[in-house]
């Protein structure tokens, strides 16, 4: 009983759920009508210069002169589904024809529409001194409404000789056009130099020589008085041992030189090491006990 | 003429020394060389690459050391070491060299 009373709260809770989206996905994407499109060049003192209007989506300028201190200014009013709608981004964008390095200007909305103005100080602070021929493009995008790039024509802007503004840096000029001359130069990586090395024969001559030194050593212990082998017939199978342990234990770092590594020889060498301590205390401890009956 | 009888002043008393130390002393003498050797090797080209370098020079050094504590222990004229026997000494002089001598080969590279 418990168990179907939750199964119907469930698809009840599911319906209602579906509903909802459904409701909203009826208005999640959808077209902006825009309207009263009114472009109007002004000159320095405010007087109009050109005043014309549009209908969206047919362009309305045909690169007119924007004189010195003259603003470009754009009234627009924006709706969607019937009703004034304030889009996330309405802006203006003026970019140039030469270079392809924009500046924008952002919309304010007054009393039911949106107006935009942009003039060429203001264009200067973005991209710097560019006079020429600049695109202009009414930009308006939001996330529940499909995006509006509307292109209202190209203006011909012209720059006042008192301005200081410095002209686009190389670094500003993007991707999109890239003259030739502005290229950086082609990093050419320069590897590690390799150290310089002795000629091989020097290298050989003293690896021999180094040997010399042994040599001396192994030739003139015997000569010493007193040198014997004595120890040897004391404890024969002891000192077999120790030493042939000891002999395979050099052997053994032999092989880790050339062929493993520590992690593989520290194991052996541990193991092996027992098996030579062993024996050489078993050696050891007899040639002690035989000096030690001899001393008394 | 002074300093050809300190030579045999010295030498005479020097043979009066036991074997074992005359032996070891000859040791000593050849890891001096041999380090001698690698160090005007090094003077002469450079030190790369540093790790053999003193990979090699380090090993004669510690075999100099080791045999100066196995030489001191051994003397019976010493009377520092009376409580080590010469096996004990000799055991751990094996030792210190097994290891000694792996640390080098590893890091001889």
């Amino acid at each position: 009983m418990a168990s179907l009373r939750l199964a119907i709260s469930a698809l009840v809770v599911q319906v209602a759920f579906s509903l909802a989206l459904a409701q909203d996905a009826g208005g999640l994407v959808s077209e902006l009508v825009l309207g009263n499109v009114k472009v109007v060049i002004k000159s320095m003192d405010g007087s109009a210069i050109t005043t014309l209007t549009a209908a969206y989506p047919k362009p309305v300028l045909a690169n007119p002169e924007m004189p010195a201190g003259a603003s470009l200014d754009v009234t627009i009013s924006i709706t969607k589904g019937g009703e004034v709608f304030k889009p996330q981004q309405v802006m203006l964008m003026l970019k140039s024809k030469s270079l392809g390095l924009a500046g924008y200007a952002v919309g304010k909305f007054k009393s039911g529409s949106y107006a935009l103005s942009i003039t060429a100080a203001a264009l200067e602070k973005q991209i710097g001194k560019l006079p020429g021929e600049y695109e202009v493009t009414l930009l308006i995008g939001d996330p529940s409404a499909n995006g509006v790039a509307y292109v209202l024509g190209t203006v011909e802007l012209r720059i006042s000789a008192a301005s200081t503004a410095l002209e686009p840096t190389a670094v500003v000029r993007t991707a999109f056009f890239q003259p030739v001359n502005n290229l950086k130069p082609e990093i050419q990586h320069v590897f590690r130099a390799p150290e310089k090395r002795p000629p091989v024969v020097v290298s050989y001559i003293f690896a021999g020589l180094a040997f010399v030194p042994l040599v001396a050593v192994l030739l003139y212990v015997p000569t010493i008085a007193g040198v014997n082998f004595k120890g040897w017939t004391a404890a024969p199978l002891y000192s077999l041992l120790f030493h042939g342990g000891l002999g395979s234990m050099l052997l053994l770092y032999v092989v880790f030189f050339l062929r493993l590594n520590l992690a593989q020889t520290l194991p052996l060498a541990g193991i092996w090491g027992l098996f030579v301590a062993g024996s050489g205390y078993l050696l050891l401890s007899s040639l002690s006990k035989q000096r030690l009956k001899k001393d008394q | 003429m002074v300093l050809s009888a300190i030579i045999g002043a010295f030498s005479d008393e020097y043979k009066k020394s036991p074997v074992r130390v005359k032996v070891l002393d000859a040791f000593l003498i050849y890891a001096v060389a041999t380090a001698g050797l690698q160090f005007a090797y090094m003077i002469l080209v450079g030190t790369f690459p540093f790790n053999a370098f003193l990979a090699g020079f380090l090993s004669c050094v510690g075999f100099f050391a080791l045999t100066v504590c196995l030489r001191m222990q051994v003397d019976p004229a010493n009377k520092d070491f009376a409580g080590i026997s010469p096996e004990r000494a000799f055991a751990d002089y094996c030792l210190a060299n097994l290891v000694l001598h792996l640390v080098v080969w590893n890091y001889m590279g």
